[in-house]
C-alpha cells in the first residue's frame, strides 16, 4: 500500500488505465494506453520505464504490456479508493454524477489508505444503521441537517458494529491472518474471507460464517476431525478441509 | 374427528406453508396446529418428504404443507429448491416461518428471503421460553416492526400460541399482507439490483409471483435455477446474463468480495440491526447445559466410548426388544394359517391362500415391530440432538469412504435388517450420500442370513472354527461395503463430498407426541408404499415354487416335486452359471427361493433333498445330506455362504430399496450389481481355492 502512495498522480493514472484496459481486452499495448489516458505514446513509453523499474509492470518494447502482481494489487487499490470517492461524493454528498466523478479524481490522489477506510466504513455505517439507511440520507438530501429521531438511538448505534467491511479489510489482518483449521481449541477468530469450492462457501454463508462474524474453536472431535466453532450464537461443526478455505484474523 | 378429519379432504379456504431451519421445532409446530390430521407423500418428481395436514379454525378450513427444513432459499440443495419452488409455484396463502428465538439471527437469514421473495409471512417466534432462559428477552413487537412482518411468540411444544399463530397466519392471507420492509443492500449493490430488475421487466420477466427484484439478486447471487429460467423464458436471456456476469465481475473488483458474499453480509447486517433493538440479554449468561453435556459425550476420551454404548443401546434395542413382537407376529399368522388350512379343502386355492397371502401379509407385517423401534430410537436420537453429535464423532471413518458421519446408522442396523436400515438413510440430506449408503447397506450381513451360515458351517468346518468362519463373512461384507462405496463415490454417484458443515443445535428433551408420531408415520409408510408391493412379489415367488405341479404318476427320475416347478426349472437353467462356483441346480433353487427372504434358503434347501420342513428335526437332516452329496465341500460351502452374503438379502429390503430411491432403475441395479458382485466372489473362492488345492 505505501507504494501506492509513493506513486507520482501521473503514474497512478497510467496504472489504473492499464488495469482497466486489462479487464476489457487480452493483450494493452502502448497505443492504447495513450489513447485511454490522452497523451502521446512517447509520454507512455517513459511513464512505463518507470513503472517497470518500479517492478509495477513488464513491458517489451513494443510488445504487450502486462501488470506483475504488486502492479496488480496496487492498481485494484486505486481502482477501489477512486470507486468509493465517487461514490461518497454521489451517494452521500448528493453531488452530480458526473460532478462526482471529474472531483473524485481531483482528490483521489492524496486520500491515504487510513482516511479511506473510514469513509467506506462511514458510507457502510449510514446504509446499515436500521433507523438511517436510505430514509435517512432521503431526509439529509432534502435538509441537510439532523434529523430527529423518536428512539434510543445511543443503544441502537453502540449496539451496531461498524463492520470492516472495505476494500482493505482483507488485506489490513493480513500480517496475522491465518486458517480457521490452524486455530486450537478455544481460540477465537473473526472471518476475513471465505474461499474454497463454490458449494462449501455457500453454505457458509447460509450459516452465517461471513466476513466480520466472530468465532470461537470450541473443540476437536475425538479422532481429531472434524472441529465445532461457535458463530453467531450456536454450535457449527466442519471438516479442517473445509476450515482450511476460511481465512481468519486470530482475536 | 369427523367434523376435523372432513377439514383434511374437504377444500382447504386457506393454504399455508411452513417452513424454517432444521431444528427450529417446524415439525413440532406442525403437530401442534395438525394433531393427527397428517399424512406424508413426496413432492412430485423428487424424494424430498411432504407433509401435509388439515385444521379448522374458527371456522376456516386450513391446509397445511410442512416444506423441507432449510437454512436458505439458493438452489445449494434439493431441499432448498423444493421449498422455494413450492413457495413460487404453488403459491401458498401464507408462509409461517418457523424461528428458534434461542437462535435468532441465524434462523433470520431464512426469513430475510421470504421476504425478499414478497410472499406473506407470519414468523413463529418458537422456543421463547428456552430464549428465556438464557437470559434473552425479545421484544416481538418492535422486531415484528423492524422486519416488516408479524411476529407470534410461541412455544410449541406446549402448544403455547398456536391459537394466536393461526390467527395472524389467517388474517395475513386473507389481506395478502405481504412484508412491508425490504433488506437494504447498499447503494453499490442497490444500484445494479435495480439495473438488472430493470431489465427483467424489459425482457418480459417479474411477476407478483416471482418479483423482478427477487430474481435480480439470485442472478446477482449466480443462482443455476433463476439463470436457466432467464436463459429459457425470457427474450435475449443470453445478453441479460452476459450483462449480469460483467456487473459480478464489476461488484468483485469494487467490493473485493464476490456479490454473494456481499448479499449475505447485507442480509446479516439487516439481522444484526434488527436484533440489536428488539433483543436484550440479562448481564449474566445462565449455565449453557448443552455445552456441559457436549464437553463430555464428544470429548477426545469418551466421546468415542459413549458413541459405541448408544449405537449398541440402538441395536439392542431394535432387535432384542424386537424380537418378542415378531415371535408373536410369526405365531399369529402361523395360526392363522392352520386355522385357515383347516377351513379350506386341500387343494391350490388353500395353498395360495395361507402359503401365499397369509405368509407373505405375515412376511410383511413382520418388519413392523423392527421398524417402529428402529424409528424410535431414531427419533430420540434426533430430536434430542445427539444424532448430529453422532455424525460429529465418526465423520472421520466414514470420510475416509467417501460418506457422510450420519451413514453409519444405516450400515449399523444393516446388520440387523436391510428394511429398516435403508430407511434409516432418510436422515441423509445429500442424495449421492443417501444413494451410495443404501446400494451398500445390504453388504452388511442381515441377521436372516445367520441361519444359512450356520447351517453351512455346522455341516462342513469343526465346531471350534465355524464361528471363524461365520464372522470372516461378515467381515467380508464390511470390506465389500468399503470398497464398493468408494467405487460408487468415484463412478456412478461421483461428486463433490457433501458438506460437513452441520449445526450442532443444543440439547434438547425428546417430546413424546412427536416421537409417537414420528414412529406411527415411519410404520405405515412402510406398510402402505412397499407392503403391498412385498405381498404380490411374495405371492409371485410362493407360485414359482409351487407351479406347475407335476401330474400324478409323472417319473421324477428320483428328482423332489420342487423340481418340476418353475423355480426348479430355472435351478436346472441356472446350473451351467453357477457350475463355476461349484454349486449345482438343487443350490439353484434354493437361490432362487432365497431372494424372497434368506431364511426360505434352509427350508428350500430342505425340500430339495426331500426332508421335512419341521425346524426340530430339518436341520440336523439338512446339515447330513448336505454333506452326503458329493457336490458339496467346505470349499463349496463357504462359496456358498458368500454369495448368500452378498446376493440380494430379500424381496422386501429391494421394494423399500426402490420406494426409497425413487426410480426402478436403482432397484434393478442394486439387483444386478449384487448378484454380478456375489458370483464374482465365489468364483474367486472356489476357483482360488481349488488352486490351492483345498478342493
Amino acid at each position: 500500500m505505501t507504494e501506492a502512495i509513493a506513486l507520482s498522480e501521473s503514474l497512478e493514472d497510467y496504472l489504473e488505465a492499464i488495469y482497466q484496459l486489462q479487464r476489457a481486452t487480452d493483450a494493452v499495448r502502448v497505443k492504447e494506453i495513450a489513447d485511454f489516458v490522452g497523451v502521446k505514446m512517447p509520454s507512455v513509453t517513459a511513464a512505463l520505464g518507470t513503472l517497470k523499474e518500479r517492478g509495477l509492470v513488464v513491458h517489451e518494447r513494443y510488445g504487450e504490456v502486462a501488470l506483475t502482481e504488486t502492479g496488480r494489487t496496487t492498481a485494484e487499490f486505486l481502482h477501489r479508493r477512486h470507486y468509493a470517492l465517487t461514490a461518497f461524493l454521489r451517494d452521500i454528498l448528493g453531488l452530480d454524477p458526473a460532478q462526482a466523478e471529474e472531483e473524485a479524481c481531483g482528490v483521489e490522489h492524496a486520500l491515504s489508505p487510513e482516511t479511506l477506510r473510514r469513509l467506506l466504513a462511514l458510507i457502510d455505517f449510514l446504509e446499515r444503521c436500521p433507523r438511517g439507511g436510505d430514509d435517512w440520507l432521503e431526509h439529509m438530501a432534502h435538509r441537510w441537517e439532523d434529523i430527529p429521531c423518536a428512539r434510543d438511538c445511543a443503544a441502537c448505534i453502540s449496539a451496531i458494529e461498524v463492520p470492516d467491511r472495505n476494500p482493505f479489510a482483507a488485506r489490513k489482518g493480513t500480517e496475522n491472518a491465518t486458517t480457521l483449521d490452524r486455530l486450537s481449541p478455544g481460540m477465537r477468530g473473526k472471518v476475513l474471507r471465505l474461499g474454497g469450492e463454490p458449494q462449501i462457501r455457500r453454505r457458509l454463508m447460509d450459516m452465517g460464517v461471513t466476513p466480520g462474524a466472530e468465532l470461537e474453536v470450541e473443540r476437536l472431535a475425538p479422532l481429531g476431525d472434524p472441529i465445532e466453532i461457535e458463530v453467531r450464537g450456536y454450535h457449527l461443526s466442519l471438516r479442517k478441509r473445509e476450515a482450511a478455505g476460511i481465512a481468519v484474523e486470530p482475536l | 374427528m369427523t367434523t376435523e378429519a372432513a377439514a383434511t379432504t374437504a377444500p382447504a379456504d386457506i393454504v399455508v406453508a411452513l417452513a424454517g431451519n432444521p431444528n427450529a421445532g417446524k415439525t413440532t409446530v406442525f403437530n401442534a396446529i395438525t394433531g393427527a390430521h397428517q399424512h406424508v407423500g413426496n413432492y412430485p418428481g423428487v424424494t424430498v418428504e411432504k407433509k401435509e395436514g388439515g385444521r379448522r379454525f374458527d371456522g376456516v378450513a386450513i391446509h397445511v404443507v410442512d416444506l423441507p427444513g432449510t437454512y436458505s432459499l439458493t438452489a445449494y440443495s434439493l431441499e432448498e429448491v423444493v421449498a422455494r419452488n413450492y413457495v413460487i409455484e404453488e403459491r401458498p396463502d401464507v408462509v409461517i416461518d418457523v424461528v428458534d428465538a434461542s437462535n435468532l439471527e441465524r434462523n433470520l437469514y431464512l426469513t430475510t428471503q421470504f421476504i425478499e421473495l414478497g410472499v406473506p409471512v407470519v414468523v413463529c417466534l418458537n422456543m421463547v421460553d428456552v430464549a428465556e432462559s438464557r437470559g434473552r428477552s425479545i421484544d416481538t413487537e418492535l422486531l415484528s416492526e423492524l422486519l416488516g412482518v408479524p411476529v407470534v411468540p410461541a412455544v410449541a411444544s406446549r402448544a403455547e400460541g398456536i391459537e394466536e399463530l393461526l390467527r395472524v397466519a389467517v388474517e395475513t392471507a386473507r389481506e395478502g399482507r405481504v412484508p412491508q420492509r425490504q433488506v437494504r443492500y447498499g447503494r453499490e449493490l442497490e444500484s445494479h439490483i435495480v439495473e438488472i430488475a430493470d431489465l427483467i421487466v424489459q425482457a418480459g420477466g417479474g411477476t407478483r409471483e416471482v418479483p423482478a427484484r427477487w430474481m435480480a439478486i439470485k442472478l446477482l447471487e449466480d443462482d443455476d435455477e433463476v439463470r436457466r429460467e432467464v436463459e429459457e423464458a425470457l427474450e435475449d436471456g443470453d445478453n441479460l446474463l452476459a450483462r449480469v456476469d460483467r456487473v459480478r465481475a464489476h461488484l468483485e473488483s469494487v467490493i473485493g468480495d464476490d456479490a454473494e458474499l456481499a448479499l449475505a453480509d447485507r442480509r446479516y447486517g439487516f439481522i444484526n440491526g434488527a436484533c440489536a433493538e428488539a433483543v436484550s440479554s440479562s448481564a449474566e449468561t445462565p449455565v449453557d447445559w448443552s455445552e456441559r453435556i457436549d464437553a463430555v459425550v464428544t470429548s477426545r476420551i469418551l466421546g468415542i466410548p459413549i458413541f459405541l454404548l448408544l449405537m449398541g443401546g440402538m441395536f439392542e434395542l431394535v432387535f432384542r426388544l424386537g424380537a418378542p413382537p415378531m415371535g408373536w407376529l410369526e405365531t399369529a399368522f402361523g395360526w392363522l394359517g392352520t386355522y385357515v388350512s383347516a377351513l379350506l379343502p386341500d387343494g391350490p386355492l388353500q395353498s395360495l391362500i395361507v402359503d401365499g397371502i397369509i405368509g407373505g401379509v405375515g412376511g410383511v407385517l413382520v418388519f413392523v415391530p423392527q421398524i417402529m423401534l428402529l424409528f424410535l430410537a431414531i427419533s430420540l436420537l434426533e430430536d434430542s440432538g445427539y444424532m448430529s453429535r453422532a455424525a460429529f464423532v465418526v465423520d472421520k471413518l466414514m470420510h475416509h469412504i467417501g460418506l457422510h458421519g450420519k451413514s453409519f446408522i444405516p450400515m449399523l442396523i444393516g446388520f440387523g435388517c436391510t428394511v429398516p436400515a435403508i430407511m434409516a438413510t432418510r436422515t441423509l440430506e445429500s442424495r449421492r450420500d443417501r444413494l451410495t449408503t443404501m446400494l451398500v447397506t445390504p453388504l452388511m450381513s442381515c441377521g436372516a442370513r445367520l441361519p444359512v451360515y450356520v447351517l453351512l458351517a455346522g455341516a462342513f468346518f469343526a465346531p471350534q472354527v465355524a464361528g471363524k468362519v461365520i464372522f470372516s463373512v461378515y467381515l467380508l461384507g464390511v470390506l465389500l461395503a468399503i470398497v464398493m462405496a468408494r467405487v460408487f463415490r468415484s463412478t456412478i454417484l461421483r461428486g463433490p463430498l457433501t458438506p460437513f458443515v452441520m449445526e450442532l443445535p443444543p440439547y434438547r428433551m425428546p417430546t413424546l407426541k412427536g416421537t409417537l408420531l414420528h414412529m406411527w408415520e415411519r410404520a405405515w409408510c412402510y406398510v402402505k408404499k412397499a407392503g403391498t408391493v412385498i405381498l404380490a412379489a411374495s405371492v409371485i415367488i410362493w407360485a414359482l415354487l409351487t407351479y406347475p405341479q407335476p401330474p400324478a404318476g409323472t417319473d421324477l427320475a428320483g428328482e423332489p416335486e420342487i423340481a418340476y416347478t418353475v423355480a426348479g426349472r430355472i435351478g436346472h437353467i441356472l446350473e451351467p452359471a453357477i457350475r463355476p462356483l461349484g454349486f449345482d441346480w438343487k443350490v439353484g433353487i434354493s437361490l432362487t427361493a432365497g431372494l424372497a427372504a434368506k431364511e426360505i434358503v434352509v427350508s428350500t434347501l430342505a425340500t430339495t433333498y426331500s426332508i421335512g420342513e419341521s425346524e426340530e428335526s430339518g436341520a440336523p437332516a439338512v446339515r447330513e445330506a448336505l454333506r452326503q452329496d458329493p457336490i458339496f465341500s467346505p470349499l463349496v460351502a463357504y462359496a456358498l455362504m458368500i454369495f448368500v452374503l452378498i446376493y440380494p438379502p430379500c424381496i422386501a429390503s429391494m421394494v423399500v430399496l426402490w420406494r426409497e430411491a425413487g426410480s426402478w432403475k436403482w432397484l434393478a441395479f442394486a439387483v444386478l450389481y449384487t448378484i454380478a458382485l456375489a458370483w464374482l466372489m465365489s468364483f474367486i473362492v472356489y476357483q482360488g481355492g481349488r488352486l490351492l488345492g483345498f478342493g
